[in-house]
């Protein structure tokens, strides 16, 4: 076609293309910044030639398609390793909040509560009658017990905080399934004709993203645009339109448990099956190392309560009566507490090893105070005061480990993304040359439309 | 590689967020002036923390129960020495009055009634309302005499209210040192050996007072010996409190020790931190620096 009109419309065409071009440029600049985005390019191919009698001849620009600019295998490898980070994220926060029950750094804490304790038993047998030195052996023995009772009551509601977040994370990877089958259905209802559906397969990416932060996913796509999703041993949430559904019940602890709702509606406990995201990190936590450590401060609690009635009923009060148990509890942490009696009236502690050795006698005080260098702990391996340290040692460790976990884990996230970002990230100033470039082709394109018209009025004025 | 505007925007942010984390590290470390400041920043320091200091809270209450001990051995030993002086006095007026008169002789039963009690009253001393002598028994007075009795043998006879309890002191880990408490070993030691001091002296007045030669110079005779006994009991004691003196220097001296090595385990090395700081400090500027060179500038400044 190399007539005037031809030109005329070849250069229409070019102007449309050229304006599409700098309309895709500008869907990338204004999306610089939206995360999950991935840039777009306009596809432009030359329009299929004309024959003539030189050949075939250029017959000018057409676009073809909205093609974005992606890897398909980076964003299955960022969601892998947003699982482990997830886990490391939400159990490094968590254990750091442990941290701070057991942050001993300034004392105060159960170590010192234990040792006033013992000394207070010094200072009562170097005066086992006196009224001063039993008030603060009965105040030293009261700050040792609500110091246990403390620890234990907030590594519970660190456990109540670490639940209820499983419960919200729940509810937050239904909302996620659910937003997955939306986009599937949009995907795949948009990619029936020829035309790709970026923008919807970025947010399905990144919405993929997001649950595998939270759960540990299998994501893969079938041909026609569906992506399936298995998570926690390979059980479906998603599989193209059809969505499963987790939920929680509640466990012998009182804790919820995380369910999955097979096709007939039964909830199949996956508790144990779930491996990544952050109800990993939370379901450790909670699960193995709180009661850990509260098992640990009630084998404390339970040892300490026993070896030190022991002895006390051994011994006699200064009424000459026989000692009665100086903690009460059920030997844990969360009850142990001084003997009421023994609080409404000191003449009940017991320093004297006899009855008829009241009141000067202060051979039980001094059996007492010398059980805290006993090896009573750890099947005889450990004093108490140690036991605790390890402890807290323990503690420390853990934080260390999930610290060095997430940085690790963060690192290599942060450099996927990177990766990604390369590959699919907009950059302004290649976006500016591309303006530039598309700005001029339609400036061009235009002066063909001029140059055309004004070959026609030169026909017209040879008329 | 093909860098975006957000490629340097993340890793900016990222090396920001890393070298406020290092800032805020260093200065938690020189504000406390400690180096661990929570058990991840050291747990096995932490640990040894934990032990040092427990250690040093007990080196301290032993410290106390030391003093303690000691208090009680300075007490007695007061008290001894004024029961050996008045024994001296009561012997050189029994001597004497071997060659007295029968008016002397009443004149001095008298005078020795009056020792007498100075003597009980140093058996039934107290410290901080606790009596000495009286064994596990320490709110009842050790010794008592009944002044409504007839005859003068009768009111000066004491009872021993006490019993053989003694006192003991935690001086070291599961190490105590014991002090006798048993008044009837230093004043009534006849049982072993010794002589009973009250009875003695009873027997002495009783004898002036019959004016019995015979009773006075066996009983004068009794007195060196009841010093001796006194000073047995005080010489045992000189190396308990020898015992106890070595106790309290040993963790005069071993107490610094143990707060040097916390010193060492959780103390921080403030010069060492100062200067880390400053270097990070450094770092952190220049990559401010940086950021806002890199950041801002784009093609978009440089087009018309």
């Amino acid at each position: 076609m190399s007539d005037i009109n031809g030109i005329m419309s070849m250069a229409a065409q070019a102007l449309t293309t050229q304006q599409q071009a700098i309309s895709v440029t500008s869907h990338n600049i204004a999306n610089v910044n939206t995360p999950g985005y991935s840039r777009q390019k306009l596809v432009m191919t030359t329009n299929s030639a004309v024959n003539s009698v030189l050949g075939p001849m250029g017959n000018g620009v057409s676009a073809d398609a909205i093609e974005r600019i992606y890897d398909r295998f980076i964003s299955a490898q960022i969601n892998n390793e947003s699982q482990a980070l997830g886990r490391w994220d939400a159990q490094k926060n968590a254990v750091e909040s442990l941290e701070m029950i057991f942050n001993e750094t300034y004392g105060y804490g159960l170590n010192e509560a234990m040792s006033e304790y013992w000394n207070a038993w010094q200072a009562l047998s170097n005066n086992p009658a006196g009224l001063t030195e039993r008030q603060m052996l009965l105040t030293r023995g009261q700050i040792l017990t609500s110091a246990f009772n403390k620890l234990d009551s907030d590594l519970t509601q660190s456990q109540r905080d670490q639940d209820f977040a499983i419960g919200a994370t729940v509810t937050d990877v239904n909302w996620l399934a659910e937003q997955i089958v939306d986009l599937n259905q949009k995907i795949v209802s948009t990619e029936t004709g020829t035309q790709n559906a970026n923008d919807y397969r970025d947010k399905r990416e990144l919405v993929l993203k997001e649950l595998s932060e939270l759960i540990d996913i299998n994501a893969f796509e079938d041909t026609n645009g569906n992506v399936s999703v298995l998570i926690a041993d390979g059980r479906p949430l998603v599989t193209g339109g059809s969505l499963w559904q987790l939920s929680t019940e509640p466990n012998a602890s009182g804790l919820q448990d995380v369910v999955w709702i097979d096709n007939v509606g039964n909830p199949v406990n996956i508790n144990n099956d779930i491996s990544g995201g952050k109800l990993k990190g939370w379901i450790e936590t909670r699960d193995v190392l709180i009661p850990d450590y509260r098992n640990r401060l009630d084998s404390l609690a339970r040892t300490l309560t026993t070896e030190v009635n022991n002895l006390h009923q051994n011994g006699f009060a200064l009424n000459q009566s026989a000692g009665l148990v100086f903690f009460d509890g059920t030997g844990r942490a969360a009850d142990i507490e001084v003997n009421a009696n023994i609080v409404a009236n000191l003449d009940l502690i017991a320093a004297a090893a006899d009855a008829l050795t009241v009141p000067g006698d202060n051979r039980n005080a001094i059996e007492i105070t010398n059980l805290q260098h006993q090896l009573l702990m750890s099947g005889n391996t450990a004093t108490f005061n140690e036991y605790y340290s390890s402890l807290v040692r323990d503690v420390g460790n853990e934080v260390l480990k999930s610290e060095s976990y997430y940085t690790h884990q963060s690192d290599m996230v942060a450099q996927l993304d990177n990766y990604r970002e390369s590959v699919s990230g907009v950059s302004l100033d290649e976006e500016m040359i591309n303006l530039i470039k598309f700005q001029n082709a339609y400036a061009a394109a235009a002066k063909m439309i001029s140059t055309a018209d004004e070959m026609i009025q030169t026909v017209l004025q040879m008329v | 590689m093909r860098v975006t505007n957000n490629t340097m925007v993340h890793s900016i942010v990222r090396y920001l967020t890393r070298q406020n984390e290092a800032i805020f590290d260093r200065q938690n470390i020189i504000a406390s002036g400690k180096k661990i400041n929570k058990p991840s920043d050291d747990p096995l320091g932490m640990g040894r923390v934990l032990d040092y200091r427990q250690t040093i809270a007990s080196i301290e209450q032993y410290q106390t129960n030391i003093q303690s001990g000691k208090t009680r051995l300075g007490v007695i030993e007061a008290n001894l020495d004024l029961v050996d002086d008045l024994m001296e006095v009561v012997g050189a007026i029994a001597q004497t009055e071997i060659g007295g008169t029968t008016e002397s002789r009443q004149l001095a039963a008298e005078n020795l009634k009056n020792l007498y009690d100075q003597i009980l009253d140093q058996a039934n001393s107290k410290l901080s309302d606790n009596y000495l002598f009286s064994g596990y028994q320490t709110k009842t007075a050790p010794f008592s005499r009944d002044d409504t009795q007839a005859t003068t043998f009768d009111q000066f006879t004491v009872t021993y209210n006490g019993d053989a309890g003694d006192m003991q002191f935690i001086a070291a880990d599961n190490t105590t040192i014991t002090v006798e408490a048993d008044g009837r070993a230093i004043f009534q030691n006849a049982a072993s050996g010794g002589i009973n001091i009250f009875d003695a002296m009873r027997d002495l007045i009783v004898g002036l007072e019959n004016d019995d030669i015979a009773a006075i110079s066996t009983q004068s005779g009794l007195f060196d010996q009841g010093r001796t006994q006194i000073r047995d009991i005080r010489s045992a004691n000189a190396p308990i409190l020898y015992q106890l003196k070595t106790a309290e220097k040993h963790w005069e001296l071993y107490k610094p020790r143990i707060a040097d090595l916390l010193g060492e385990e959780e103390g921080a090395d403030i010069a060492k931190a100062v200067v880390e700081l400053q270097s990070l400090e450094l770092a952190y500027q220049s990559t401010l620096a940086t950021a806002a060179r890199i950041i801002q500038p784009g093609l978009i400044n440089f087009l018309k």
